[in-house]
């Protein structure tokens, strides 16, 4: 319409010129004519812009409702087949590479829980190379702890007494060829060749208290390395070759909490405590800090315990076990790689009608009633594309290029209506674009991609009352 | 005698730019009645007839283009030629038994050019429409397998344009005979769309095909007495069509084999008589078109051949100017139509009374024709709606001396 209007307008310039071109000479009669032909024009495009105006007003009509006749028919359709299954992944990336800086934890502790399985995590990490302080002989040694800081993250019952120890690592921690280091993974260190413990009742959310665990002895082996500068402390190559590395452990199978600190600088470190004998009595102590680095080769190792539970079959070998074989629920434990998956074997079927586009697509499923009373349902849920090898290939995303993720409506009421709504509508409409629906193709159901590798969220998703569904609206015409 | 001037071809590029613009803005009336075929039929009476009812086959084309009679072009003055352009604004009021609603359109309805290339032979070409399609209907529609419904927006645009080209020549001083060869052509859409979820369904049908409007005019002058019988005549078409269909949804679009609708003109048969003295001017017109055997395959809608009755009466002002070039017309006249369509055994019919001037343009041979239409259509019955509407035509009719050979120049 716009060029419309510049056709006309240019018209009306062109017209003007030429009637100045004519009218040299010619009689007064004409000039006026002109005139009014531009006036006249005014006229006509002032209409054309009031006929567009009118022509695009927004309706809000009504009338002729019972005129019309539907050419479309959407309906929703909820009986495609779900296949909910519980996948174990073969392991999953916990280093420090894959958790966002602000959220990398160092994670110790364990939890027991007869029907949803047991967990329990160790960490590994390694300490930087400080610069020393030069020592004299009037230097003495006092003392020496890891000194960690609550992260504010726990999984569990804080409330019992907790019992974590540190060991040295015999080998040196290094990523693996991936660039990564994952929940199965570990490095050798002697169980009963312990540097130090501690028990406590863990306040994971004061941030101001630290735990240390005193490593006394480990200390004074240092303290005189340090002090007779020994080739080991001469520099930070020799000095990591030294160390190796750190574990931390959960020392008592009474553990049943798992908590956070901080896999930070300054927020983790190894300190000596010491004092000069030429010190005032109320100097104050020297330190020497040999602080967290290094913090890619961080990563916390996983144990889980599905023994007692109706997932006891989910193991290395077998690694997908469908929903009807556990209870009609499917579990979805982050840092384990224990994460449900669902395909639509018979979506195939739909191609039996000719004409139809599928506009909207939702999963929707409940958590298991009851087992969320201890434990918040994690929210929100993300999602990601899978295959017939159970790989967790990427974030499932919208048309939009957003990350797919659940709603969570809980009804505190009833306990009745809780359930997760997911818009998969472009996976679906992607999966049938070629007119082929492959049942391979397959979601899994996680956590955030960093939460699932740092936290321990858990989900217990129900698959028979109700069934776990895909809801389809559905468009023939 | 015709000379090719440079404001000549001017003219032709000002009238080919708003043809585009009609094109562009088909959407010339809106009304949920044009649901239906080719949409509202729109009556062919140009200009000054607007304010008499749509009046006009017996009239000679003096003041502007008559299109309803092509004979009627033998009365343009010999030596000016007529440049016309028709706009309208209307507002529309849709009543049902419980609601009223309101609407306003205004566009560009017809562009017409008219000369006299001979001394018998008369000449005119322009646009106008023939139909057009507007509605815009939301409802609420289920969702079937649940207790939901949601938003679905029914609408139609477009319309079909008739480019014509008439000629009337003059076989003896009382008969005269025309012809109107006419190039209809345009694209009616229907489309049925959710915002909610993102479909769009439209089907687009492009129209054209060419149709020839016949007419005739009888005169008899007894002393200052002039009367004049009209006749006009069409055949009939069928319209060529091509279909597009497509399906929008999740923001691809998909063509669909569609299927392909029929569009017919219909037979057409008109007489008007009229009679004229002293600048008095009175006629009737009668018009028949035979919708009745072409069938729309929509279950509520039945069709009937169509009636348009009109009258008209044009009177000049009193006083000094009469018979001069300051001559103003003061126009009334009155219209009753029954439309083809019976719409779940309700007639739709239209009924209006118009009145207006035509008022010359001070210094040139132009003239100004407003016409103001009040009138109702349709009705209340079955769940139906009138449309009460209130229209002012204004019709734009440049004159000009083109082919003047002045002696002295």
């Amino acid at each position: 319409m716009l060029g419309l209007h510049c056709v006309l307008v240019f018209n009306l310039y062109k017209l003007k010129y030429k009637m100045m071109v004519l009218c040299i000479g010619k009689t007064k009669k004409h000039i006026s004519f002109s005139k009014k032909i531009a006036s006249f024009f005014s006229i006509i495009l002032i209409f054309v812009f009031v006929s567009m105006n009118s022509c695009t007003q927004p309706d809000k009509f009504v009338i002729g409702n019972d005129l019309v006749e539907s050419q479309t028919n959407l309906k929703i359709l909820d009986t495609f087949k779900v296949a909910l299954s519980t996948v174990l992944l073969d392991s999953i990336p916990t280093s420090g590479a894959v958790v966002s800086s602000g959220t990398a934890k160092i994670l110790v502790g364990g939890y027991k829980n007869d029907e949803y399985g047991s967990v329990g995590s160790k960490s590994f990490f390694r300490l930087g190379f400080p610069v020393f302080p030069t020592l004299t002989d009037l230097s003495i040694y006092d003392s020496a702890a890891f000194v960690l800081n609550y992260s504010k993250y726990s999984y569990g019952d804080t409330t019992t007494l907790m019992s974590i120890g540190i060991h040295q690592l015999l080998k040196k921690i290094s990523v693996d060829e991936t660039g990564y280091l994952y929940n199965t993974s570990t490095f050798p260190f002697l169980e009963e060749e312990i540097l130090g413990s501690k028990s406590f009742y863990p306040r994971p959310n004061s941030a101001d208290t630290t735990v240390s665990i005193p490593v006394n002895e480990f200390g004074s082996t240092l303290w005189e390395l340090i002090k007779r500068k020994d080739d080991v402390v001469s520099n930070s190559e020799s000095f990591s070759e030294y160390l190796k590395g750190f574990v931390l452990t959960s020392e008592s199978s009474s553990n049943n909490a798992i908590i956070g600190f901080n896999a930070d600088s300054n927020r983790l470190s190894l300190t000596l405590y010491y004092h000069s004998q030429n010190d005032l009595p109320d100097a104050s102590e020297s330190v020497i800090k040999i602080r967290f680095s290094y913090p890619n080769d961080q990563f916390n190792n996983v144990q889980y315990d599905l023994s007692n539970t109706v997932f006891s079959e989910l193991n290395a070998t077998n690694k997908e076990i469908p929903a009807s074989a556990t209870g009609n629920r499917a579990l979805l434990q982050g840092m384990a790689g224990i994460i449900p998956k669902v395909t639509f074997p018979t979506m195939q079927s739909l191609f039996d009608e000719n004409r139809f586009k599928i506009l909207k697509a939702e999963l929707v499923f409940a958590p298991v009633k009851g087992s969320y009373s201890l434990f918040k349902l994690p929210s929100p849920l993300y999602l990601f594309d899978s295959d017939k090898h159970n790989n967790m290939n990427g974030t499932l995303i919208d048309a939009a290029g957003s990350s797919v993720i659940s709603s969570l409506i809980v009804d505190n009421l009833y306990n009745e209506d809780t359930r997760y709504t997911f818009d998969i509508t472009n996976f679906i409409t992607t999966e049938l674009s070629d007119s082929y629906f492959n049942s391979d193709h397959g979601i899994l159901i996680g956590l955030k991609l960093s939460d699932f590798a740092s936290t321990f969220g858990r989900l217990l998703i129900e698959d028979k009352n109700p069934a776990i569904k895909l809801r389809l609206y559905y468009l023939t015409y | 005698m015709l000379m090719y001037t440079p404001v000549k071809s001017f003219y032709l590029v000002i009238l080919f730019s708003i043809l585009l613009c009609i094109n562009a803005t088909a959407q010339l009336t809106s009304s949920p009645y044009s649901i239906f075929g080719m949409g509202t039929i729109e009556e062919n009476g140009l200009g000054e007839s607007k304010a008499m009812g749509g009046t006009g086959i017996a009239f000679m084309s003096e003041h502007s283009v008559n299109f309803l009679n092509p004979a009627s072009y033998a009365g343009f003055d010999s030596l000016a030629t007529v440049f016309e352009l028709g706009l309208f604004g209307k507002y529309t009021s849709y009543n049902t038994n419980d609601k009223t609603q309101g609407r306003f359109d205004a566009s560009v309805k017809s562009v017409a050019m008219g000369f006299k290339p001979g001394r018998r032979l008369a000449t005119s070409f322009g646009i106008t429409s023939y139909s057009t399609v507007g509605y815009n209907i939301n409802s609420q529609s289920p969702i079937e397998g649940s207790v939901l419904t949601y938003n679905k927006t029914f609408s139609g645009e477009g319309g079909v344009n008739q480019l014509f080209l008439g000629n009337s020549y003059m076989v003896t001083k009382n008969l005269f005979l025309g012809i109107n060869v006419i190039y209809l052509f345009g694209s009616i859409t229907h489309s049925e769309s959710s915002a909610t979820f993102g479909y769009l369904l439209k089907d687009l049908t492009y129209l054209s095909n060419i149709n020839l409007n016949y007419g005739l005019n009888y005169q008899i002058i007894n002393k200052e007495w002039r009367y004049n019988i009209g006749l006009i005549y069409n055949n009939g078409k069928t319209l060529s069509t091509r279909d597009v269909s497509t399906i929008t949804a999740n923001n691809s679009v998909e063509t669909l084999t569609s299927t392909t609708h029929t569009y017919k003109i219909p037979k057409d048969y008109g007489i008007g008589l009229a009679v004229e003295k002293d600048f008095f001017k009175v006629g009737i017109d009668y018009e028949l078109k035979r919708w009745k055997n072409i069938n729309f395959s929509n279950p509520l809608l039945e069709t009937r051949n169509s009636n348009r009755v009109s009258l008209g009466v044009e009177i000049p002002s009193l006083g000094l100017y009469r018979g001069t070039t300051k001559m103003i017309f003061y126009r009334f006249g009155a219209e009753y139509s029954e439309s083809y369509m019976i719409i779940d055994k309700v007639p739709i019919n239209y009924r209006s009374v118009s009145f207006g001037a035509g008022l010359p343009v001070r210094g040139a041979l132009s003239v100004i024709n407003l016409g103001f239409e009040i009138g109702q259509n349709g009705s209340k019955q079955n769940g139906l709606w009138q449309e009460n509407f209130y229209t002012l035509h204004i019709d734009i009719s440049l004159k000009d001396h083109w082919f003047m050979r002045r002696k002295y120049d």
